[in-house]
């Protein structure tokens, strides 16, 4: 029986047709599959898993194991959590409102002030998936990511509402890997034609190339706004450091022992993975 | 930036692909290749392997990497992409070619090929579990006494043994055995089968049969493109007809049947109209029509017969690539539309060959030239010629240059134009070519700076060298013979640059060798014979009269590699003649005896001529001696250093099959309906 390993690293991955087919052609064809949510905005994590079990798996096929980097680096070693590194409010003496966010129940932690200083989000069941926690202008700050076993995973902090570290917790609550986005210059050109598997991101503008003189030109230049987000990552077991969130994914799979495995990675982020995979044969979709 | 893949050349089982960037902007030390395969969207990264100078990058592939095992997938289309990125610039490019490879055998039942999509954009092709019982052959064609089918000879390198052809009749289970009559080019084979031999009202189906590591095997022709092209009607004496025709499973019947009668060809013409007078009256409006569209002239639109138009030096003469290109053609696909596009003075060569030619500058070449698809031509077509839209326009260039060009003639002093001026029309008509043909890096770099030229390259060698590699030392002889030069002489071959101040005045042309003929005798004449290559001008100024038992004068001899085939030593000052020459790995002399009146000029060549050349420079008529004496005794120049180096550079791509690349990229433009 073979194996193979998806890397998901957006929701959106998990949704695209190519996800289905792929996950669909291994099953029918014996393989053992994981599917490794590796997202660092951990608050996708539990969305991802709903939007798999939206997949429509034919009847009486194998489950297929879903994992998160919490579960790769739940036995590592790392660090006790310091106050400074997150916000830890005490919630209990506040008046609560409860509520529903589509199915799924909330609870919502008001001040004396009458202002919102968190959020609760259960499942069906009332298991805690996270809570929220909003600055003084009800912008979200913190959010604190709970696993089935209401273990916290992972904390994810905000500036602006915009995601700047995320900490991955171990089973003792241990810091194991601290997550940094950075916004760097970077100049982006995509040079490609309607039919490439690669296509230009969304984000990026068609350019008109005055250079391209010949009628039948079909390649199109595309260009970025300049800026570009990068995540680094800091392991706290043995201190490694990744500048580049690629590198850390390919440390993980090589963890993983891939070498007899088909490793799965969403063809959007090809450009990026590709370059800490050279030589070998990647699947995407 | 772009990147077009340049070259693909096997290497110990595997392949280095080559890929020629344009306008680079970034540092190439972060770039990588990676391929994605269309369907499975698989991908390989591939780091550079060699950076060249000229921006030329080399990459190291396995074509075995690229199939796997994915449903019941068996043809892979791995698209190419160079991509630079590092934490400052992330670029991605598609790679660009229209490079059609040779198909590569890689197992009895897989297969690779270079190609190109529909947009221009490189494909790396693989087909696996194919049939073990087909074998793909290149062409098959009808000749007036033949069956001709041509394959290549190699799987994945090695080569297939005791090949044989196997016509096997449908009715009776008759078979005849052909084997190999002769080789066409290096890794390809000929088989022809006499159409006497095929049994009068039969249907047969081909086969072959060889040796492969030890085994045989026996399969089925098959051919995956159509016929189109290829001759497969013939016509034979006491009305019999052979055909062509491709099955359904790609296979290939030959029919031999009774030919029609007049009147049932009359008939078949007419289709559903049922008399004679109607017939007549049909053809009549048919031609009443083509003379409408003439007479209308609201422009032109293409034959429906693919047509190629040939040109050499502006139609003044019927040769170099174009007709080495023009020759393969004539072998692999007869039943294209060919026309040369010449001058008065060729008609009696393309008479006297069945070439069929219009003369330049009449009405009637105006026509063909706006009718036709492709154009292929090894010098540049006069501005005022316009290109349609659907013609496809293959420049061979004629020469790898050594003077500098174009843009890169930094001072025109032409009567009548400007630098400027100059210039910007070499860009406009270079970029007119759709392909270029590049017989070395060298010479891309130079296309690319000095034409300006930002459309195709196909760096596959020069098509008219073809002839220099694939000629067998029996076939020497036979020029020789032909020639008339002793086949016990060794040959010294003259061929100096034309000067255009060699006159004095019109009408009275003088001319003397700048070495004495008698000295020559002296030292070498017992058993050495001097051929002179020369301006036609120079040639009939030259009285060789008393030497005519040493010197022959083949200034007017229409193909210069024979000459170059026959020679042992070739002399020359300033004319590229040697970068061809060079490809034989004989000795090559310099005798630049007027350098002092020339060194000006050098200045605008593109190699330093004291240091890059492959031979010696004889400073005078006594060295000249002294060194013919030398070389003749060391006629192999592959174990020197400096002649190798040479080599390396200008005739690494010495595989032969130039013209049938340019042949394979004009079919593939077909076949995808470009």
């Amino acid at each position: 029986m073979g194996r193979a390993i998806f890397l998901a690293t957006t929701i959106h991955g998990i949704r695209k047709a190519t996800f289905r087919r792929q996950l669909l052609s291994l099953i029918n064809n014996q393989y053992q599959v994981v599917v490794l949510l590796a997202m660092t905005d951990f608050d996708e994590i539990w969305q991802a898993k709903r939007e798999f079990s939206k997949i429509d798996l034919p009847k009486g096929t194998p489950s297929v194991r879903l994992i998160s980097l919490a579960d790769i680096y739940a036995e590592h070693d790392g660090v006790s959590l310091k106050a400074a590194d997150f916000m830890d409010p005490d919630l209990s003496g506040l008046q609560t409102f409860k509520a529903h966010q589509g199915k799924l129940p909330v609870t919502r932690y008001i001040d004396a002030d009458g202002n919102i200083v968190a959020e609760t989000l259960f499942t069906e069941d009332n298991t805690r998936i996270h809570t929220l926690y909003f600055d003084k202008s009800s912008r979200i700050s913190q959010i604190n990511s709970y696993d089935d076993a209401d273990r916290l995973f992972g904390i994810e902090k905000y500036v602006d509402d915009a995601l700047t570290e995320s900490l991955l917790l171990n089973a003792k609550g241990e810091l194991v890997y601290r997550f940094t986005n950075y916004v760097k210059d970077q100049k982006v050109s995509y040079n490609v034609t309607p039919s490439s598997t690669i296509a230009a991101p969304q984000e990026l503008s068609e350019i008109q190339d005055d250079k391209s003189n010949s009628k039948d030109e079909m390649l199109t230049a595309y260009e970025g706004q300049g800026k570009s987000t990068f995540t680094k990552a800091l392991s706290y077991s043995d201190y490694h450091r990744y500048d580049d969130i690629n590198a850390f994914y390919h440390q993980v799979l090589l963890n993983m022992n891939i070498e007899d495995a088909r490793t799965y990675i969403d063809i959007d982020n090809i450009v990026d993975a590709s370059k800490y995979l050279p030589g070998k044969r990647i699947f995407n979709y | 930036m772009r990147a077009i893949l340049s070259g693909v050349h096997q290497k110990k089982g595997k392949q280095v692909l080559e890929f020629e960037l344009l306008d680079v902007a970034v540092s190439l030390d972060t770039a990588y290749v990676l391929f994605v395969e269309k369907n499975s969207l698989a991908s390989i990264m591939k780091p550079i392997s060699k950076v060249l100078s000229h921006n030329i990058i080399r990459v190291n592939i396995d074509a075995q990497d690229f199939h796997f095992q994915s449903e019941d997938q068996t043809e892979f289309e791995w698209q190419i992409f160079l991509i630079n990125n590092n934490l400052t610039n992330k670029n991605v490019i598609q790679v660009e070619s229209e490079y059609l490879s040779d198909r590569h055998q890689l197992e009895l039942t897989s297969y690779y090929q270079f190609n190109s999509d529909a947009q221009g954009m490189a494909l790396f092709n693989i087909r696996t579990h194919q049939s073990d019982e087909e074998f793909m052959i290149n062409s098959v064609n009808l000749t007036d006494e033949n069956l001709e089918i041509t394959g290549y000879n190699k799987i994945n390198g090695t080569l297939i043994k005791n090949q044989r052809i196997i016509l096997k009749n449908h009715t009776t289970e008759g078979t005849l055995e052909y084997p190999v009559t002769k080789k066409l080019f290096e890794g390809m084979f000929t088989v022809a089968i006499p159409l006497t031999d095929i049994p009068q009202n039969s249907i047969g189906e081909l086969f072959i049969e060889y040796e492969l590591n030890g085994k045989s095997i026996k399969q089925r022709l098959i051919i995956s493109k159509s016929l189109a092209g290829q001759s497969t009607d013939i016509q034979l004496a006491g009305n019999r007809e052979i055909t062509l025709e491709k099955r359904y499973d790609n296979g290939i019947l030959v029919k031999e049947f009774a030919g029609a009668s007049l009147l049932q060809k009359v008939g078949a013409a007419g289709g559903k109209a049922g008399t004679i007078i109607d017939v007549i009256k049909m053809i009549q409006d048919k031609l009443n029509l083509v003379r409408m569209r003439f007479l209308f002239k609201s422009g032109h639109s293409p034959y429906d017969n693919t047509t190629i138009i040939f040109e050499s030096f502006g139609g003044r003469q019927v040769s170099d690539s174009p007709y080495a290109i023009y020759k393969v053609f004539k072998t692999l696909y007869p039943g294209i539309n060919m026309i040369w596009s010449i001058d008065r003075s060729q008609k009696k060569f393309c008479k006297e060959n069945q070439i069929a030619y219009v003369i330049r500058r009449t009405n009637k070449w105006v026509r063909v030239l706006e009718k036709s698809q492709f154009w292929i031509s090894n010098a540049r077509f006069p501005t005022w010629v316009k290109k349609p839209n659907y013609v496809t326009y293959i420049q061979t260039w004629h020469g790898t240059p050594l003077k500098k060009l174009g843009l890169d003639i930094e001072n025109v002093s032409m009567p009548g134009t400007t630098t400027v001026k100059y210039h910007k029309n070499f860009v406009r008509e270079a970029n007119r070519w759709d392909a270029l043909v590049s017989p070395n890096d060298y010479s891309t770099q130079i296309f690319r700076s000095a034409f300006g030229f930002n459309n195709q390259i196909l760096k596959i060698g020069y098509p008219r060298n073809d002839e220099l590699i694939n000629t067998q030392p029996e076939d020497i002889d036979a020029i020789k013979e032909q020639l008339g030069i002793p086949l016990d002489k060794k040959v010294v071959m003259y061929a100096p640059t034309y000067r255009d101040n060699q006159f004095a005045e019109k009408g009275k042309y003088t001319f003397e060798l700048p070495f004495d003929l008698d000295d020559f005798r002296k030292s070498f004449g017992d058993d050495t014979v001097l051929i002179l290559r020369m301006h036609y001008l120079i040639s009939n100024a030259l009285d060789i009269s008393d030497y005519s038992d040493f010197v022959y004068d083949y200034s007017n001899y229409p193909n210069i590699s024979d000459l170059y085939l026959v020679s042992d030593l070739l002399i020359t000052d300033y004319s590229s003649v040697f970068f061809d020459y060079a490809y034989l790995k004989r000795p090559i002399l310099f005798y630049p005896y007027d350098y002092h009146l020339y060194k000006e000029e050098l200045r605008g060549f593109y190699l330093n001529y004291e240091k890059d050349l492959p031979g010696k420079i004889a400073e005078n008529s006594k060295q000249l001696l002294a060194e013919i004496n030398h070389a003749l005794a060391h006629p192999d120049m592959s174990a020197n250093e400096k002649f190798m180096n040479f080599y390396n550079r200008f005739c690494a791509i010495n595989d032969g099959l130039s013209s049938l690349k340019v042949v394979n990229y004009v079919m593939h433009q077909i076949e995808s309906g470009m």
